[in-house]
């Protein structure tokens, strides 16, 4: 890179000189410093970072050259990683994006993947994009076989990356690591406040660079180039600079006019559209999440509950990305303005750090103990950039696991002590439906011991240290709520399984045994067939129907009726239904598992009585109870 | 997040440390649960389009100190704080900028991305950053007066526990670092060794100035901050090449951190100095392998790239070693890799299926 640098004081001092002879008018080539001020220099107080030609990831910025070969090299390493062509920038360099799945584009139900879209780079001077959309590329490769969560998206959904948009911008940027032009309509008699206040071309290009020289101080096209973020369908336009080709919002002729937005769209297809749930455009700085929120209020309430969960993990890292909520039906063009309006999902533009605004934190560059020179914090420090990688990927990572959508249960078994199978019921998969096919059905005692174990569609736990744990800023509740309930002598019961989080099997074993697919996609437990359940008659059999409700660690609800397919359609979920039965966003219980009990392992009515055994009760016995505690508070009273 | 933790232990900014105590205050009664300033947080005056903005520091100028704006005093501010000399700040001007550090904008843009308000003048952080270089340049003028007194009791306040040091007294010392001579550099930096952190600034300093080739190796295969990157491109360069042969090895073999980027400047060495053995052999590595593969197309030599050729058919090769032989033929991007790419696609000679299928989108 300092070959690069060398490289640019060369090349400007050859403009110079054309500049002298009266061949070309030149921009003034300005400098940032680490604590020089000057006529024609700018501090920043820490070390200006410059691309350091390394593939691993370090505590600095690393250049495209190399960035791009560490991308290349992982894809042809991993199978789970394939890199695809899908543009030409407009000065003839590819833009690449990364697939990362099986080879399959079905989940292990066989249905179409769901998928997300995540963008980076698509501001050049944004240094920090690259790294962290680098970072959520490394995790994924580097815990494909975790047996949990990375495993699970791998098999089940379809993730797009695009880790460098602007590819001209960007090497514009790195070319130029510490110099930029003066602002426009300054002369090298302006203060260095002024000159420094709108700095366009060099380290701070934001746009691409149609018909732009990689000169720095060519006057005639420094100020070139399309706001790749305001060149999308929606609200195209809407802002008065939209329109003017100089402006740093210039948002081009016609929507997608682009290669490299172009090239986005060809990513997205990649996905396919139809079935993105998720879309992320990674920007710097700020440290918010920008968050559009089109007409449908479903989507907009979703996308607001994903966003803080994002806001809650990031917390939970040490940094708060907190969702700046757009008006409804307000936008400006940008492409998270574009999924979030075309393909009805959650979508934004993250603003990685620094923070500009928070109270009681330094904006910009200030907030690394730097003099806060206007649009400093788009240089932040090499020392700050592992740690911000570090602190995004949980969160990125959560929102495909939340939007890889809400899990079912699979499969229940329940065998004897002696291992024998008692029961059993699994979900099986035709087409757009799916049906309980229950292939062992016995009829159990009251009293005896039981194991029960229920397998679920995704890894439903996370494990620090091999210990269950909240995710990352997540809470949710992580025991299992089993119960069951059913109808006996015309009196509904519900009597409570004891559960806890070691029930979680984390070991490989399959039904009875441990997980199932992922590590914590199962639950285990033996428990004792309620037998104080009052029955009419000893004759015949009593329907305990299991009652299963748990959380994912992302805090979806389960899909309470498993038969109709969970999607996601007009920005919400299709087939989630909630415990009632009823299609929603929230999930609940699914109670889809009839258990026959003998009669005359229960409890036999002496003359018509109430169910009323331990572990809670329901319907007539509740009023029962309701009635006799009245009647103590009334005698208390008196 | 501990507020230390934001703070990059470079030489510029442990001048963070002065107001570290008054941010971890700040973020304590703010709570990391703290929001940005919002629009529906300001007065519509406060917010100021671009045009807006020229056009008021356009007239600044024109106006009397009673009659401008919020705006154009910051703007003042801080025009007046940057031309202050930080080595000649009057009492005068101590007490303004004291006053300045705590100032909260009044003014903001819009953010271009969203609907945030931006605060279009950092006075407070500029008058920090002033003060900082005054105290900095306090400490180094005292340094500078102590060393023409006495030569040796600077050279002892310069290995003084560091701990007590505040943040501008550490800065000051490394400045002052420029004027010693290499052999006082070189036992400075044989004390610091000793003592002290590697990535202390004061130790990095002074093994860069003592240019001393067992010091710099002594650094560099364990150097792993942000500073290491710098380090080894410049302390590299201080030697002869077959100094920096020994020196980049020496990095590869024992600093895992630094090695990828040493592997490519080591691929930059002249070809009567470079071992190609040592890239090659780094091929099966599993963290260092692709950095091989690419410091080995930066060679643009021929003979290695056959090698890579020959690597990537080999029956008894791992899967690894073959995805960085290719790799290092795709990296090449030349004729001749290409070339050989080509054929080995042609002949279909990759044995996995996955990895034919990535080299032959390379060839389209």
């Amino acid at each position: 890179m300092v070959r690069l640098i060398k490289r640019s004081i060369v090349t400007i001092s050859v403009v110079a000189v054309l500049a002298m002879a009266g061949l070309t008018a030149n921009a003034e080539v300005l400098t940032y410093t680490e604590n020089t001020n000057s006529a024609n220099e700018m501090a920043l107080g820490y070390p200006v970072p410059v691309p350091v030609d390394s593939m691993t990831a370090i505590n600095g910025f690393r250049s495209y050259n190399f960035l791009k070969s560490h991308h290349e090299a992982l894809a042809l390493t991993h199978a789970e990683m394939t890199s695809i062509k899908v543009g030409t920038t407009h000065n003839g360099r590819d833009i690449l994006a990364y697939q990362f799945g099986d080879a399959n584009n079905t989940d292990v139900d066989g249905l179409v993947e769901p998928a997300f879209l995540v963008n980076g780079t698509i501001h050049a001077r944004e240094w920090q994009s690259p790294e962290v959309v680098t970072e959520l590329i490394e995790q994924i490769i580097e815990r494909k076989a975790d047996q949990g969560m990375i495993q699970y998206l791998l098999e089940n959904t379809n993730i797009v990356i695009v880790p460098v948009l602007n590819v001209d911008g960007f090497l514009q940027t790195q070319r130029y690591p510490i110099n930029v032009t003066n602002s426009p309509g300054t002369t090298t008699a302006s203060t260095p406040n002024d000159k420094f206040a709108q700095p366009r071309d060099g380290r701070m290009r934001r746009k691409n660079m149609p018909g732009v020289d990689e000169i720095l101080s060519t006057e005639a096209d420094r100020l070139n180039g399309v706001d790749l973020n305001r060149n999308s369908l929606h609200f195209f336009g809407v802002q008065p600079d939209n329109s003017t080709p100089t402006s740093l919002i210039y948002g081009g002729v016609n929507p997608f006019s682009e290669p490299e937005t172009q090239a986005l769209l060809e990513a997205a297809k990649l996905a396919p559209e139809s079935e993105l749930r998720f879309y992320q455009d990674s920007h710097s700085f700020s440290r918010v999440l920008f968050v559009p929120q089109p007409n449908n209020p479903r989507l907009n309430a979703i996308t607001q509950s994903v966003a803080t969960k994002y806001q809650n993990t990031t917390l939970s890292q040490g940094a708060n990305y907190f969702p700046v909520i757009d008006q409804v039906g307000s936008g400006i063009a940008t492409t998270a303005d574009y999924f979030a309006y075309e393909h009805l999902i959650p979508a934004w533009t993250l603003e990685i750090e620094p923070p500009q605004g928070f109270q009681g934190e330094p904006n910009g560059g200030a907030f690394y103990g730097g003099t806060g020179a206007s649009h400093s914090g788009f240089i932040a420090p090499d020392s700050a950039i592992a740690r911000i990688r570090d602190q995004l990927a949980p969160a990125q990572l959560l929102m495909f696991y939340h939007q890889a959508g809400p899990a079912y249960v699979k499969s229940v078994q329940i065998a004897d002590t002696n291992d024998n199978l008692v029961y059993a019921a699994k979900w099986q998969t035709n087409g757009n439906s799916r049906s309980l096919n229950v292939t062992t059905d016995q009829v159990l005692t009251g009293g005896q011991q039981y194991k029960l174990w229920i397998q679920f569609s995704k890894p439903m736990r996370w494990r620090v240290n091999n210990n269950i744990a909240q995710y990352p800023g997540q809470s949710v509740t992580l025991s299992p709520n089993l119960s069951f309930s059913g109808n006996a002598n015309n009196i509904s019961f519900s009597r409570s399984l004891t559960s806890n989080n070691s029930n979680w099997q984390n070991q490989a074993g399959s039904a009875l045994s441990g997980f199932a697919s992922y590590m914590d996609d199962a639950i285990m437990l033996n428990f004792t067939m309620p037998s104080n359940v009052v029955v009419a008659s000893s004759n015949g059999n009593t329907n305990f129907n299991l009652t299963i409700n748990v959380q994912d660690f992302s805090g979806l609800a389960l899909d309470a009726n498993p038969a109709t397919l969970v999607d996601w359609t007009n920005g919400a979920w299709t087939g989630y239904e909630n415990t009632a039965g009823v299609q929603g966003d929230t999930g609940g219980s699914d109670n889809s598992y009839a258990i026959k009990v003998a009669n005359n392992s229960l409890t036999l009515a002496t003359g018509g009585g109430s169910s009323s055994g331990g572990g809670g009760g329901g319907g007539s016995s509740s009023w029962l109870l309701l009635l006799l505690l009245a009647g103590l508070g009334l005698k208390r009273r008196g | 997040m501990a507020y230390s933790n934001l703070i990059p232990q470079s030489l510029g900014v442990i001048m963070k440390k002065l107001h570290a105590a008054t941010a971890l205050a700040l973020i304590a009664s703010s709570g990391l649960m703290a929001r940005p300033i919002l629009i529906s947080d300001l007065d519509p005056e406060q917010l100021y389009s671009q045009a807006q903005i020229n056009q008021q520091i356009q007239s600044v100028k024109y106006k009397s100190s009673a009659s401008l704006s919020d705006l154009q005093k910051e703007y003042l501010a801080i025009e007046k704080i940057k031309t202050m000399d930080a080595a000649q700040l009057s009492h005068e001007d101590l007490g303004y900028l004291n006053k300045a550090s705590s100032y909260q904008s009044k003014s903001f843009r819009l953010h271009d991305e969203g609907p945030l308000p931006v605060a279009i003048f950092d006075v407070a952080s500029q008058a920090k950053f002033k003060l900082q270089q005054h105290f900095i340049a306090k400490e180094l003028a005292a340094l500078d007066a102590l060393k023409a007194s006495n030569q040796a009791d600077y050279l002892n306040s310069l290995v003084s526990n560091s701990d007590l040091d505040s943040a501008a007294i550490q800065i000051a010392k490394v400045q002052s670092l420029n004027s010693l001579t290499q052999q006082q550099a070189k036992n400075l930096a044989t004390d610091l060794l000793k003592t002290r952190s590697l990535s202390d600034p004061l130790l990095i300093k002074s093994v860069e100035q003592a240019r001393d080739f067992d010091l710099s190796k002594q650094l560099l295969i364990k150097l792993n901050n942000h500073d290491a990157h710098r380090q080894l491109d410049a302390l590299s360069k201080q030697f002869t090449v077959f100094e920096q042969e020994a020196l980049l090895t020496s990095v590869i073999n024992n600093n895992q951190y630094l090695a990828s980027q040493a592997l490519a400047q080591y691929a930059q060495l002249p070809v009567h100095v470079r071992v190609n053995t040592l890239l090659l052999d780094k091929l099966q590595d599993p963290t260092l392998g692709a950095s091989a593969a690419k410091a080995i197309a930066l060679t643009s030599d021929h003979q290695l790239f056959e090698q890579l050729a020959s690597l990537a058919v080999e029956k008894n090769a791992s899967r690894l070693q073959v995805a960085n032989a290719l790799s290092g033929l795709r990296f090449a991007e030349g004729d001749y890799a290409r070339s050989l790419l080509t054929e080995i696609v042609k002949n279909k000679q990759i044995a996995y299926a996955d990895m034919a299928q990535e080299v032959t989108k390379w060839l389209d």
